[in-house]
């Protein structure tokens, strides 16, 4: 029974002693808002809203993606310009030029130096010379040949190879290699 | 006598192949399939054949014949027409096309040639390279970089059809006189490496031999005699006379038998530098070329479609060296940039909210 009045007399002791609140306003206002809120549900854009940037709430994940942006970014820039210098040094050293067709047979190493080999005289290099009883018998081969070979084959003879062996034979030939 | 013989029958055939013209265009495509076209301009059947072609074609590829105007290496009378094939293949991999090279039945079937492709994925961008490479024909190593000067090594490893578009140009004297010292540097360079060639077969086959009383080293000294023997005589008529000339009576008749045996295994051995059928290259990759050490063509100049690259292929510039022609190109990835720009701009809108939602707590 003692300790019961006791403890009464303990709790209108505290009862007594209230608590000073400075900002008494802002308090209601602020377990009010919480009571509101804990009614509503969150819609569908703030639930989107929190998985997608669920990183900003954390400063590991939000340090961690900020830098793989940058490095994104570093690395599209140096890769781009790099890609830019070469293709830079490329077009001031390519020789971008017209060939010419057909034009292979002058620069032919390996027949230049046959030719030195065999032509003992190099001011001759670029020709060589046939005697005319010869030439006139290598002609007469030739087209005795294509006439066989037309026989052979039941037509008649072509005439234009005829007429260039005949134009080339009154042109004489000392420097050119017929053909054949 | 023996030895001019075999020169003029050289001589004979390399006549032969001047009657026509090649060119071997590689089409390059992302999955490292190849389409290759090879068209040849002839003036007579005999080199449609296809043991007389610059590179491997068989019966399984799409051929197409046609007679058309023209002259071949610019060698004719106006109104002459050629002769025109065309042959097209596509190659899964370059895999395929190195089978064709190693069971090779071609003109060119002393080459040892090697085609490479590679893909590199660089996220955005995505780095392409292909390369074929020939051989060289002499086991020695000898760069033709140390016989020539910087512009003539550059006028060297144009392709031909570019060295006659400038010797026809409008400063035709200059690249005359360029050419004209060039031959003379490339015949210097050629016998130079001709005699080593020669000294090492010889001491390969020959250098264990108890009387040889003579050294590599010795017989390599004697290199500017037998050169300047070579340059003043043209060969002459008498072969044997170099030797004799060089390393005296004595040892020509301690070792003619190994001279001759020498002479002809050089002789094997340089074959395909005498007897290659020269061609153009032409390579064509996806995307745009980042490095090469080919030539752009201003524009193109068989079916007007695109630009390639190009070069030439013949014994002469792969003597002594390897001799690649490698392209790089790249594409960029398109859609990787659009992924990336997105999630740069995610990451932009979250610091931004990070930023405000931060602002407010402090007020």
């Amino acid at each position: 029974m003692d300790q019961e009045r006791k403890y009464r007399k303990f709790i209108e002791l505290l009862k007594a002693n209230q608590p000073e609140l400075d900002n008494k306003a802002e308090l209601t206002e602020g377990i009010m808002k919480k009571i509101g809120k804990g009614d509503k549900q969150p819609s569908l854009l703030e639930r989107v809203d929190d998985v997608l940037f669920f990183w900003t709430r954390s400063n590991l994940w939000s340090v961690g993606m900020s830098t793989a942006a940058v490095l994104l970014i570093v690395f599209f820039i140096s890769e781009q310009t790099m890609l830019n210098r070469r293709i830079e040094d490329l077009e001031s050293k390519i020789l971008i030029i017209q060939p010419v067709e057909g034009g292979g047979s002058q620069t032919n190493f390996s027949q230049q130096i046959l030719m030195k080999i065999l032509i003992k005289n190099a001011e001759t290099i670029d020709s060589i010379t046939l005697y005319k009883s010869d030439l006139n018998r290598l002609l007469r081969d030739h087209m005795e040949l294509l006439d066989r070979f037309e026989q052979l084959k039941g037509e008649g003879v072509k005439e234009r190879p005829q007429k260039e062996t005949q134009r080339n034979a009154e042109r004489g030939s000392k420097n050119e290699l017929l053909e054949l | 006598m023996k030895k001019v013989i075999t020169l003029v029958v050289l001589l004979l055939l390399l006549a032969f192949s001047c009657g026509q013209e090649t060119r071997v265009i590689n089409v390059v495509h992302e999955d490292g399939s190849i389409t290759r076209t090879v068209i040849i301009k002839a003036d007579a059947k005999d080199y449609l054949q296809f043991d007389r072609m610059a590179v491997p074609i068989d019966s399984t590829w799409q051929i197409r014949m046609d007679t058309l105007p023209g002259k071949i290496n610019g060698e004719g009378d106006d109104g002459d027409s050629i002769l025109y094939l065309e042959a097209t293949k596509h190659f899964e991999s370059v895999d395929e096309i190195n089978q064709t090279y190693t069971h090779d039945s071609s003109a060119n079937k002393r080459f040892s040639r090697k085609a490479a492709f590679a893909k590199r994925f660089r996220w955005f961008t995505t780095v392409y390279r292909y390369s074929e490479t020939v051989g060289r024909i002499y086991q020695l190593e000898v760069p033709v970089a140390n016989y020539l000067s910087t512009e003539e090594q550059e006028f060297f490893n144009l392709p031909n059809s570019v060295k006659s578009a400038l010797l026809t140009g409008k400063d035709s004297t200059h690249y005359h006189a360029l050419s004209d010292s060039l031959e003379d540097h490339f015949d210097v360079y050629f016998w130079n490496t001709s005699i080593r060639q020669w000294v090492s077969i010889f001491f390969d086959h020959f250098g264990d031999d108890p009387n040889l009383t003579m050294t590599k080293s010795d017989m390599l000294a004697k290199e500017e005699e037998v050169m300047s023997y070579l340059i003043e005589n043209r060969f002459g008529e008498n072969v044997d006379s170099i030797f004799l000339v060089s390393f005296g009576q004595p040892f020509y008749d301690a070792f003619k038998t190994e001279i001759d045996s020498t002479t002809a295994l050089l002789e094997v051995a340089s074959e395909p530098f005498f007897e290659s059928l020269g061609y153009d290259m032409e390579i064509r990759m996806p995307g745009k070329v980042i490095g090469t050490n080919g030539y752009l063509l201003e524009k193109d100049t068989v079916d007007g479609v695109g630009q390639g690259l190009l070069w030439t292929v013949e014994g002469s510039r792969f003597l002594t060296e390897d001799y690649e022609m490698w392209v790089e190109s790249r594409v960029n990835n398109y859609s990787l940039w659009v992924v990336t720009g997105i999630f740069i701009g995610f990451i932009s809108i979250g610091l931004v909210r990070l930023k405000r939602k931060s602002s407010v707590d402090s007020d």
